[in-house]
């Protein structure tokens, strides 16, 4: 489903990835732990063709096409949603007004009214939001967790096939990391096809959202990858382990 | 309350507000000078719209009142003076304005008594690459102790025009607290790649935004806020 190739970006004459390499499958779950700094909401942010970031070579391919040069918009509509790691704030502008012009950029038809209501109202009470949310300004005085519950209602409404989660644990307190994932797995279980990149520092969010292929980037590459297991020998040991380095060496 | 309207059809130029008033203000095409007296203890909701006018209004305002006007005007060259001429009263003058030509628009706020209070928003949004500027005066006198003066005022260039803020603030008392923020520029980019991501087009994202730029800060009636959204929805951009 998305595969990158040799992926070099430049920010401001710096270079953050470096020969970054991933292929997720339809369906999968995978996960990326790295030190900070090393380039993971980089790569959520090339993705949807940020202008900040130089892509220097390699190419990004989703649904069998280059998305490479497409606008941050149409990348979106092709299906890739991520929930950022820090959600900004639009002051002035309505949760409700906000959903209902990404919804019907989607679809043919504007969606009724009646309908959107519905589906939001049942989507909210399912993240544990109050209602009068909807009314609110986007993540305008919403605090860290919040916002990241935003995120989550914005991606459960819009059907996204390619979910990142870029430290969507970062902010959420453990029962509402635990109601949240729950709804990201309620989500997964009626779209069995859309397959899910896991951004994270700590594995507890993968208890929840079982990965199938743990990654270990760093410095702007995958520097190794295991099965669900390597996230708690990263836990354990962290990145300058030697006996992690080492079996990094052994993968090349 | 009383209502009070001023209109291309009146031709009442000299207006005094004696009883709590609510004033509908609907000008287009008008060189016009109008003076509104605020009478003391009396207040004044306005609710005004413009088009193309170069007018010159003069709000003069007594002790104890309160005046509060929401105004969204097209391609203004008005010139408003406030003169707080008696204590304890507040002024919220909150106008949006959406440009397309050259055009001066200029505010002078006088506070010329103690414990007066005001808090001016001008919004513009600049649409061509036309000249539009904000020239705005804010005058604390000797004698006005204790004097609020808050002054916002922010022009958004959608495309290369050419916009300044003049600000300029006279005080001659040192017992005030004022406060002045300007800001000309673009919507913000990190705020239209979070809107992007979503899947809204460049143009989607530029309508909700020039809307809540437009509108917020605004205390309106539902109705009113449908009637200037509607005249925000019509710009040709
Ligand atoms: N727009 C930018 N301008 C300048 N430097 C940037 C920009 N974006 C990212 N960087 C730099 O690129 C590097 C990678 O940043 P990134 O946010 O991708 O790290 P990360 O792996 O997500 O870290 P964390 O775990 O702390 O979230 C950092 O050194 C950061 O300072
Ligand atoms: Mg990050």
């Amino acid at each position: 489903m998305l595969s990158i190739k040799k992926l070099f970006v430049k920010v401001k004459d710096k270079n953050i990835l470096n020969d970054f390499n991933l292929d997720i499958k339809e369906g999968e779950i995978h996960a990326i732990m790295g030190p900070n700094g090393t380039g993971k909401s980089t790569l959520s942010k090339v993705i949807l063709g940020n202008k900040n970031y130089e892509v220097v070579s390699g190419d990004i391919i989703f649904k069998k096409e280059s998305i490479l040069g497409l606008k941050t918009d149409e990348i979106a509509r092709k299906g890739i949603f991520v929930a950022f790691q820090n959600p900004i704030s639009i002051e002035g502008v309505q949760n409700s007004e906000f959903l209902k012009t990404a919804i019907n950029e989607r679809r043919e038809n504007a969606i009724g009214l009646f309908e959107f209501v519905k589906e939001i109202k049942e989507k909210v009470k399912e993240l544990d939001f109050s209602e009068e949310m909807i009314h609110r300004a986007v993540n305008v005085g919403a605090s860290g967790g919040e916002r990241k519950k935003n995120e989550v209602l914005q991606l459960s409404l819009l059907e996204p096939e390619f979910i990142i989660l870029d430290e969507l644990d970062s902010g959420l307190d453990i029962d509402s990391l635990k109601k949240v994932c729950e709804a990201i797995n309620k989500y997964l279980e009626s779209h069995k096809k859309t397959s899910v990149l896991i951004i994270t520092h700590y594995p507890r969010i993968l208890e929840y959202i079982k990965p199938q292929f743990v990654h270990m980037m760093v410095c702007g590459k995958i520097v190794k990858t295991g099965d669900y297991n390597l996230a708690f020998e990263i836990e354990k040991s962290g990145y300058s382990d030697t006996s992690v380095m080492g079996s990094e060496k052994e993968n090349e | 309350m009383n209502k009070l309207v001023i209109d291309n059809s009146i031709e009442d130029n000299d207006i005094f507000v004696i009883n709590d008033t609510e004033m509908t203000v609907d000008l287009s095409n008008t060189e016009r000078y109008i003076s509104i007296h605020v009478v003391n203890g009396t207040c004044l909701k306005g609710f005004i719209k413009t088009n193309n006018t170069k007018n010159k209004i003069k709000y003069i305002i007594d002790d104890n009142c309160e005046v509060t006007i929401n105004k969204l005007a097209i391609d203004s060259s008005d010139e408003i003076e406030i003169v707080l001429n008696d204590k304890n009263s507040i002024v919220k003058y909150t106008t949006s304005i959406i440009n397309y030509k050259d055009n001066i628009y200029k505010q002078i706020i006088n506070h010329k008594s103690d414990d007066t209070t005001s808090k001016i928003r001008n919004h513009c949004i600049n649409i061509f690459d036309n000249e539009f500027k904000f020239v705005i005066d804010g005058i604390i006198e000797k004698d006005a102790e204790r004097v609020d003066l808050k002054q916002d005022n922010k022009i958004i260039n959608l495309r290369n025009g050419k916009s300044n803020i003049l600000p300029n603030l006279i005080v001659d008392n040192n017992d005030i607290n004022a406060s002045h923020s300007a800001y000309i520029g673009t919507f913000d980019e990190d705020t239209k790649f979070y809107m992007m991501s979503r899947g809204l087009t460049s143009n989607e994202c530029d309508d909700l935004l020039i809307k809540s730029f437009l509108l917020n800060g605004m205390e309106l009636q539902e109705k009113e806020r449908d009637i200037f959204s509607s005249i925000i929805e019509t710009i040709n951009k």
